[in-house]
Protein backbone atom coordinates (compact mmCIF):
# COMPACT_ATOMS: atom_id res chain seq x y z
CA UNK A 1 0.00 0.00 0.00
CA UNK A 2 1.79 3.24 -1.31
CA UNK A 3 1.80 6.29 0.89
CA UNK A 4 -1.33 8.75 0.54
CA UNK A 5 0.55 11.00 -1.17
CA UNK A 6 1.66 8.80 -3.71
CA UNK A 7 -1.98 7.33 -4.05
CA UNK A 8 -2.78 10.82 -5.05
CA UNK A 9 -0.49 11.18 -7.52
CA UNK A 10 -1.42 8.00 -8.90
CA UNK A 11 -4.29 9.57 -11.05
CA UNK A 12 -2.38 12.75 -12.11
CA UNK A 13 1.15 12.63 -12.78
CA UNK A 14 1.88 16.39 -13.13
CA UNK A 15 0.32 17.05 -10.14
CA UNK A 16 2.73 17.50 -6.89
CA UNK A 17 1.64 16.70 -3.29
CA UNK A 18 1.18 19.48 -0.73
CA UNK A 19 -0.60 22.74 -1.23
CA UNK A 20 -1.07 22.48 -5.46
CA UNK A 21 -2.52 26.18 -5.56
CA UNK A 22 -2.21 29.43 -4.45
CA UNK A 23 -4.86 32.44 -4.54
CA UNK A 24 -4.79 35.88 -3.42
CA UNK A 25 -6.52 39.61 -4.22
CA UNK A 26 -4.40 42.06 -2.48
CA UNK A 27 -5.76 45.38 -2.03
CA UNK A 28 -3.65 48.33 -3.88
CA UNK A 29 -1.71 48.99 -0.30
CA UNK A 30 1.53 49.11 0.80
CA UNK A 31 0.74 46.76 3.21
CA UNK A 32 -0.12 44.30 0.74
CA UNK A 33 3.64 43.25 -0.35
CA UNK A 34 4.30 41.80 3.22
CA UNK A 35 0.66 40.10 3.42
CA UNK A 36 1.98 38.58 0.09
CA UNK A 37 5.39 37.54 1.36
CA UNK A 38 3.86 35.69 4.14
CA UNK A 39 1.30 33.94 2.32
CA UNK A 40 3.95 32.82 -0.64
CA UNK A 41 5.86 31.86 2.41
CA UNK A 42 3.89 29.76 3.60
CA UNK A 43 2.55 28.41 1.14
CA UNK A 44 6.02 27.01 -0.43
CA UNK A 45 6.91 25.97 3.21
CA UNK A 46 4.03 23.58 2.99
CA UNK A 47 5.12 22.57 -0.27
CA UNK A 48 8.31 21.93 1.38
CA UNK A 49 10.11 24.46 -0.66
CA UNK A 50 13.82 25.15 -0.16
CA UNK A 51 14.63 28.06 2.48
CA UNK A 52 16.86 29.89 -0.05
CA UNK A 53 14.54 29.39 -3.29
CA UNK A 54 11.77 30.00 -0.55
CA UNK A 55 13.53 33.19 0.12
CA UNK A 56 14.28 34.43 -3.49
CA UNK A 57 10.57 33.52 -4.50
CA UNK A 58 9.33 35.61 -1.85
CA UNK A 59 11.84 38.66 -2.85
CA UNK A 60 10.48 38.22 -6.38
CA UNK A 61 6.39 37.89 -5.19
CA UNK A 62 7.66 41.67 -2.92
CA UNK A 63 8.97 43.21 -6.31
CA UNK A 64 6.08 42.46 -8.92
CA UNK A 65 3.84 43.38 -5.76
CA UNK A 66 5.47 46.70 -4.91
CA UNK A 67 5.30 47.61 -8.83
CA UNK A 68 1.76 47.19 -8.96
CA UNK A 69 1.08 49.63 -6.09
CA UNK A 70 3.82 52.35 -7.02
CA UNK A 71 4.07 52.30 -10.70
CA UNK A 72 0.70 50.48 -11.96
CA UNK A 73 -1.69 52.15 -10.16
CA UNK A 74 0.57 55.14 -9.27
CA UNK A 75 0.88 55.12 -5.37
CA UNK A 76 3.27 56.41 -3.68
CA UNK A 77 5.14 55.33 -0.31
CA UNK A 78 3.48 57.70 1.92
CA UNK A 79 -0.24 57.87 -0.22
CA UNK A 80 -3.31 56.48 1.04
CA UNK A 81 -4.62 52.98 -0.27
CA UNK A 82 -5.84 52.88 -3.60
CA UNK A 83 -9.56 50.85 -4.18
CA UNK A 84 -7.75 48.73 -6.68
CA UNK A 85 -6.52 45.43 -6.31
CA UNK A 86 -3.58 42.72 -7.16
CA UNK A 87 -4.11 39.15 -7.85
CA UNK A 88 -1.62 36.93 -6.92
CA UNK A 89 -1.82 33.05 -7.83
CA UNK A 90 0.42 30.42 -7.55
CA UNK A 91 0.75 26.65 -9.07
CA UNK A 92 2.96 24.01 -8.36
CA UNK A 93 3.16 21.18 -10.58
CA UNK A 94 5.61 17.96 -11.26
CA UNK A 95 7.23 16.58 -14.21
CA UNK A 96 7.83 13.04 -15.25
CA UNK A 97 11.38 13.50 -13.74
CA UNK A 98 10.09 14.55 -10.62
CA UNK A 99 11.11 18.39 -10.73
CA UNK A 100 8.73 20.46 -9.64
CA UNK A 101 7.97 23.97 -11.42
CA UNK A 102 6.23 27.13 -9.46
CA UNK A 103 4.33 29.44 -11.54
CA UNK A 104 3.27 32.63 -9.69
CA UNK A 105 1.72 35.26 -11.66
CA UNK A 106 1.20 39.00 -10.10
CA UNK A 107 -2.09 40.74 -12.10
CA UNK A 108 -2.64 44.48 -11.94
CA UNK A 109 -5.41 46.70 -13.85
CA UNK A 110 -2.75 49.66 -13.63
CA UNK A 111 -1.22 50.96 -16.82
CA UNK A 112 2.87 50.91 -15.81
CA UNK A 113 4.84 49.75 -18.73
CA UNK A 114 7.48 48.06 -18.26
CA UNK A 115 11.35 50.18 -17.89
CA UNK A 116 14.49 49.00 -19.44
CA UNK A 117 16.90 47.62 -16.61
CA UNK A 118 19.50 51.09 -16.38
CA UNK A 119 20.23 49.60 -13.49
CA UNK A 120 19.76 53.06 -10.87
CA UNK A 121 15.89 53.26 -10.95
CA UNK A 122 13.94 51.70 -8.40
CA UNK A 123 12.00 50.01 -10.96
CA UNK A 124 14.73 48.96 -13.15
CA UNK A 125 16.07 47.87 -9.46
CA UNK A 126 13.17 45.68 -8.74
CA UNK A 127 13.17 43.61 -12.19
CA UNK A 128 17.24 43.21 -11.31
CA UNK A 129 15.66 41.57 -7.86
CA UNK A 130 13.17 39.60 -9.89
CA UNK A 131 15.27 38.36 -12.67
CA UNK A 132 18.37 37.09 -10.16
CA UNK A 133 15.33 35.31 -8.36
CA UNK A 134 13.61 33.14 -10.55
CA UNK A 135 14.47 30.78 -14.10
CA UNK A 136 12.18 32.49 -15.99
CA UNK A 137 10.29 35.76 -15.69
CA UNK A 138 7.88 37.34 -17.74
CA UNK A 139 6.46 40.79 -17.96
CA UNK A 140 3.48 41.22 -19.76
CA UNK A 141 2.18 44.97 -19.94
CA UNK A 142 -0.69 46.20 -21.74
CA UNK A 143 -3.57 48.79 -21.45
CA UNK A 144 -5.91 46.79 -19.43
CA UNK A 145 -2.96 45.86 -16.82
CA UNK A 146 0.49 44.11 -16.06
CA UNK A 147 0.70 40.90 -15.28
CA UNK A 148 4.11 39.40 -13.99
CA UNK A 149 4.86 35.63 -14.58
CA UNK A 150 7.79 33.96 -12.10
CA UNK A 151 8.98 30.31 -12.34
CA UNK A 152 11.53 27.85 -10.94
CA UNK A 153 12.02 24.54 -10.89
CA UNK A 154 13.28 22.41 -7.70
CA UNK A 155 13.47 18.60 -7.25
CA UNK A 156 11.57 16.93 -5.00
CA UNK A 157 11.35 17.26 -0.90
CA UNK A 158 13.78 14.73 0.04
CA UNK B 1 10.00 47.59 11.41
CA UNK B 2 11.50 49.02 14.39
CA UNK B 3 14.43 51.33 15.03
CA UNK B 4 16.44 51.30 17.84
CA UNK B 5 18.70 54.76 18.65
CA UNK B 6 21.60 54.14 20.67
CA UNK B 7 23.21 57.42 21.33
CA UNK B 8 26.76 57.01 22.56
CA UNK B 9 29.78 59.68 22.94
CA UNK B 10 31.93 58.16 20.38
CA UNK B 11 29.38 56.64 17.80
CA UNK B 12 25.55 56.74 17.05
CA UNK B 13 24.10 53.32 16.35
CA UNK B 14 20.72 52.15 14.85
CA UNK B 15 19.53 49.39 15.42
CA UNK B 16 16.39 47.86 13.00
CA UNK B 17 14.38 44.76 13.41
CA UNK B 18 11.76 43.57 11.06
CA UNK B 19 11.46 44.40 7.38
CA UNK B 20 11.99 46.81 5.36
CA UNK B 21 9.90 47.15 2.97
CA UNK B 22 7.61 49.76 0.92
CA UNK B 23 5.76 49.91 3.38
CA UNK B 24 8.77 50.67 6.21
CA UNK B 25 11.34 51.49 4.54
CA UNK B 26 10.16 55.62 4.70
CA UNK B 27 10.61 55.09 8.51
CA UNK B 28 13.96 53.99 7.92
CA UNK B 29 14.70 56.95 5.86
CA UNK B 30 13.45 59.61 8.42
CA UNK B 31 15.45 57.43 11.11
CA UNK B 32 18.60 57.63 9.18
CA UNK B 33 17.84 61.77 8.12
CA UNK B 34 17.43 62.21 12.17
CA UNK B 35 20.51 60.55 12.95
CA UNK B 36 22.59 62.74 10.54
CA UNK B 37 21.05 65.69 11.88
CA UNK B 38 22.43 64.45 15.44
CA UNK B 39 26.03 62.91 14.34
CA UNK B 40 27.88 66.09 15.45
CA UNK B 41 31.22 64.29 13.62
CA UNK B 42 30.60 60.99 14.78
CA UNK B 43 29.77 57.91 12.34
CA UNK B 44 26.77 56.61 12.10
CA UNK B 45 26.44 52.35 12.73
CA UNK B 46 22.93 51.22 11.13
CA UNK B 47 22.62 47.69 12.25
CA UNK B 48 20.62 45.31 9.68
CA UNK B 49 21.43 41.79 11.64
CA UNK B 50 17.92 41.29 12.73
CA UNK B 51 16.63 42.68 9.47
CA UNK B 52 14.39 39.74 8.16
CA UNK B 53 13.51 41.13 4.62
CA UNK B 54 15.01 43.92 2.51
CA UNK B 55 12.97 44.53 -0.86
CA UNK B 56 14.18 47.37 -3.86
CA UNK B 57 12.13 50.38 -1.63
CA UNK B 58 15.01 49.49 1.45
CA UNK B 59 17.69 49.19 -0.99
CA UNK B 60 16.59 52.60 -2.55
CA UNK B 61 16.77 54.04 1.00
CA UNK B 62 20.31 52.82 1.44
CA UNK B 63 21.54 53.91 -1.74
CA UNK B 64 19.97 57.56 -0.99
CA UNK B 65 20.94 57.89 2.39
CA UNK B 66 24.67 56.24 2.29
CA UNK B 67 26.15 59.83 0.68
CA UNK B 68 25.56 61.37 4.08
CA UNK B 69 27.32 64.10 6.13
CA UNK B 70 28.96 61.44 7.96
CA UNK B 71 30.51 58.00 7.30
CA UNK B 72 27.41 55.18 6.99
CA UNK B 73 28.58 52.22 8.30
CA UNK B 74 25.98 49.27 7.71
CA UNK B 75 26.22 45.94 9.43
CA UNK B 76 25.07 42.80 7.70
CA UNK B 77 25.71 39.59 8.90
CA UNK B 78 25.06 36.43 7.12
CA UNK B 79 21.60 36.12 6.71
CA UNK B 80 20.42 35.29 3.05
CA UNK B 81 17.33 37.91 3.05
CA UNK B 82 19.67 40.68 3.35
CA UNK B 83 22.67 40.38 1.98
CA UNK B 84 21.31 38.63 -1.29
CA UNK B 85 19.04 41.50 -2.82
CA UNK B 86 22.42 44.18 -1.79
CA UNK B 87 24.33 41.69 -3.71
CA UNK B 88 22.34 41.50 -6.89
CA UNK B 89 21.94 45.39 -7.34
CA UNK B 90 25.80 45.68 -6.67
CA UNK B 91 25.54 47.91 -3.67
CA UNK B 92 27.99 45.73 -1.78
CA UNK B 93 30.66 47.55 -4.23
CA UNK B 94 29.37 51.08 -3.04
CA UNK B 95 28.08 50.51 0.57
CA UNK B 96 30.47 50.19 3.78
CA UNK B 97 29.16 46.78 4.89
CA UNK B 98 30.83 45.57 7.82
CA UNK B 99 30.16 41.42 10.03
CA UNK B 100 29.23 43.29 13.19
CA UNK B 101 28.62 46.35 15.40
CA UNK B 102 32.21 45.60 16.80
CA UNK B 103 34.14 45.67 13.87
CA UNK B 104 32.19 48.82 12.53
CA UNK B 105 32.86 50.92 15.50
CA UNK B 106 36.31 49.96 15.05
CA UNK B 107 36.59 50.75 11.58
CA UNK B 108 37.30 54.33 12.37
CA UNK B 109 40.23 53.75 14.36
CA UNK B 110 42.29 52.82 11.11
CA UNK B 111 41.85 56.43 10.02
Amino acid sequence: MPPSSERQLGNDPTRAPGVPTLALVLAADWISPSVARDRVRAWLRANQWSPAHTDDLVLAVNEAVSNSIEHGYQIGQEDPPGQQTIEVDGTISRAADGIRHVEISVRDTGSWVPPTVDGHSNRGQGIRLMRACVEHLTIDGTSDGTTVVLQRSMGMPA
Amino acid sequence: MTVRTDDREDVLILTVEGDVDGLTSPRLAAAISGAYRALAGRPLVLDLSNVQFLGSTGLRTLRETAQGPGPLRIVVDQQRPVIRPIEIVGLDQILALYHTVEDAIAAGDLR
